[in-house]
């Protein structure tokens, strides 16, 4: 084979390579050409629907959230309205997309089922939530009622107790006043009497001296009669104590002229009868200032009976005070406790707040007790009226917590749900 | 033999441990002056702060002194000197060994009825009134009326003291009304507008006018036989120093 046979032939096998090459190049581009042109055609609308799917998902997801964390009805209804669309998307995305894939994935009927639970439940907590502070307004309206009603209460007990303090008040400055007045009577009784025996002594004196004396002891005593308070403002006293000054210097004639004759009848019999009639002239004062101690000492009796009885209702009022401010504060911790339900969030919490409330209501009946025995002690039947009332009030705010529907279970019930929610 | 004693033994001890022990008393008798004066301010805190029980009786310096001879008290109260109390009660003259202790110094006062326009008396006065030889006020400058005296009862140191010093010695106007206590002499003179008396000052008031004239100052005394008991001592003790306080 020559040279020329042999290029030819070289010729002829590259001419056949570079066909055979070509030939694959180009099927190899239009298999290229054609799966690309495949892709174009399918593969992009699945990922857009699918990212359709996704966010109408998400969106959905989203609404129902802020549908089961509604703080009321209004606004769950608004989240529920969105929801609704947001869920009628994502049935609009499924179906795009299962149109195209061929594949149904049921999406829009599980969120459906599962947003209708998340709806009962939230629509129930919405629900205990409008209860609990429907029932924490009227537990604050009944306990500020109450303590309204007990603070009327107390002012009617002060001014009971400022009644009777003034009676005390009166009462001692009487019973002062009386024993002042029965001391003054007393005086001018035993006065009365020892110029009746001085009077007496006249008779007997047997030296001039002593007449002297006499007449000088009853001088003075009749002027101190007469300045006696008692017998100043009476009189029929005072002309019986003057009357009796002015026979004095008779009664002292009388005895200076026995004293020069002793044995003369007459003037013995004057004085005697002298002597008689100032003695019962003195008699009638101290008869009058008998009845005036009398009457002295029955007013002082009264005044102290009255005294004793406005002291003991003073003392009783003081109670009443003491144990109608502990059932105010009773009152007071039990509305701080009620306010501290609202923001409990545990079991364990609501147990210890419960038995606050419990503690605080067992012990309500003792000072009501108290108030009530001080209330009849001190005769206040009207006030009496306000505590039963304010117990009425109080008896409803504890139906009101501690029924088995009441705030308390209800507290608890959404308390154990915001826990469960928490964990 | 020996187990009954033991318990004899144990039983006193514990009797004696067990009975409270029983608080001092002193007994004083004597001068109401005293006793209204200095005792009766004294007696509550000096009880209070010592323990020491007072045991007071106001019978008058003269039967005050009667008793301590008697041994009926444990000191006698006086409103005179011991020199002059001596000199009133015979039953001190056998005792010899006396102890005067001057707790402190009174000032008399010549009262009469308020009515009484009388407000001076001299030395010589005073005694011609109280001895009865001045008998109408008149003679002194005062009404046309009786003069009566009040004085307190024999026995009495204020009665002795102003017998000695203004009237030298001199007995009262045997139709003297003799008053029980100062405070009845002093009502006596309130009452009667005739009357006179000598009183000591702290128990002068308003019921009585008092009356210038010489100065009458004696010594408030205690006496004791012999040397004073630490009681007493305590007792004066406490008058004469934190006990002054009381007497203001």
């Amino acid at each position: 084979m020559n040279i020329k046979s042999k290029l030819a032939l070289n010729v002829s096998f590259v001419i056949l390579i570079v066909i055979s090459l070509s030939s694959v190049s180009i099927y190899g581009l239009t298999s290229v050409r054609r799966n690309l042109s495949y892709l174009l055609a399918t593969s992009t609308p699945y990922q857009v629907r699918t990212t359709d799917l996704q966010r109408a998902l998400q969106s959905a997801v989203s609404d129902l959230i802020k549908a089961s964390g509604a703080p009321n009805n209004q606004e769950l209804k608004l989240h529920r309205e969105s929801f609704t669309r947001s869920l009628a998307e994502l049935n609009d995305a499924e179906v795009a997309l299962e149109r195209i894939s061929g594949r149904s994935r049921g999406i829009h009927k599980e969120l459906g089922q599962t947003s209708t639970e998340v709806f009962t439940v939230t629509e129930k907590r919405l629900h205990s939530e409008r209860d609990v502070q429907e029932a924490n307004t009227a537990i604050t309206a009944r306990l500020k009622e109450m303590t309204t009603a007990l603070g009327l209460l107390d002012a009617k007990v002060i001014a009971l107790q400022k009644a009777n303090t003034a009676a005390f008040n009166g009462a001692f400055d009487g019973s002062k006043k009386i024993a002042a007045r029965l001391k003054i009577v007393e005086s001018g009784k035993a006065t009365s009497e020892q110029l009746q025996s001085l009077i007496l002594m006249f008779q007997f004196a047997r030296e001039r001296k002593q007449a002297v004396i006499l007449k000088s002891r009853i001088n003075g005593l009749l002027d101190q009669l007469a300045e006696n308070q008692t017998i100043a403002e009476s009189r029929e006293m005072l002309s019986a104590i003057r009357a009796v000054k002015q026979r004095i210097a008779e009664l002292s004639e009388a005895h200076a002229a026995l004293l020069i004759q002793p044995e003369n009848g007459t003037l013995k019999q004057k004085l005697e009868a002298t002597v008689s009639e100032l003695r019962d002239q003195l008699a009638s004062v101290s008869t009058t200032l008998n009845q005036n101690a009398d009457a002295a000492a029955m007013e002082a009796a009264s005044a102290t009976k009255r005294q004793d009885t406005s002291f003991t209702q003073t003392n009783a009022a003081s109670g009443v005070l003491n144990s109608n401010a502990t059932l105010v504060a009773s009152v007071l911790a039990l509305e701080g406790l009620s306010a501290r339900l609202f923001s409990v969030s545990s079991d364990s919490e609501m147990d210890r707040l419960q038995g606050e409330i419990n503690s605080v209501l067992a012990k309500v009946p003792n000072y009501r007790n108290s108030v009530e025995k001080g209330m009849v002690t001190i005769n206040a039947k009207a006030e009496t009226a306000l505590l039963n009332g304010a117990m009425a009030k109080l008896n409803g705010v504890r139906e009101i917590l501690l029924a088995p529907d009441g705030v308390i279970s209800k507290v608890r019930l959404i308390a154990t749900g915001n826990e469960a929610q928490g964990r | 033999m020996k187990t009954v004693l033991s318990l004899l033994l144990l039983l006193s001890t514990v009797s004696l441990s067990v009975l409270p022990a029983r608080a001092e008393k002193l007994v004083i008798h004597g001068s109401s002056t005293t006793m209204g004066k200095i005792m009766s301010k004294i007696k509550e805190p000096f009880e209070k702060g010592t323990g020491i029980q007072l045991e007071l009786l106001a019978n008058g310096s003269g039967a005050g002194a009667k008793d301590l001879a008697a041994g009926s008290c444990e000191a006698a109260m006086g409103s005179e000197s011991l020199e002059d109390l001596k000199k009133a009660v015979k039953e001190l003259g056998g005792i010899p060994n006396l102890v005067e202790h001057v707790l402190a110094q009174d000032t008399m006062k010549v009262i009469v009825n308020k009515q009484n326009p009388v407000s001076k008396l001299s030395r010589e006065q005073l005694k011609g009134l109280n001895t009865g030889k001045i008998k109408n006020w008149k003679e002194v400058g005062g009404p046309d009326a009786d003069v009566i005296v009040v004085t307190s009862v024999k026995g009495s140191g204020t009665r002795s003291f102003f017998s000695k010093t203004i009237m030298d010695g001199e007995q009262y106007a045997a139709d003297a009304v003799e008053a029980s206590t100062t405070m009845a002499e002093i009502k006596e003179v309130a009452t009667m507008k005739e009357a006179i008396g000598a009183v000591s000052d702290s128990f002068v008031n308003d019921t009585v006018k008092t009356v210038d004239g010489p100065p009458i100052t004696r010594p408030l005394i205690f006496v004791t036989k012999g040397e004073p008991s630490p009681g007493i001592k305590k007792l004066i003790d406490f008058i004469r120093g934190e006990g002054q306080k009381y007497l203001k």
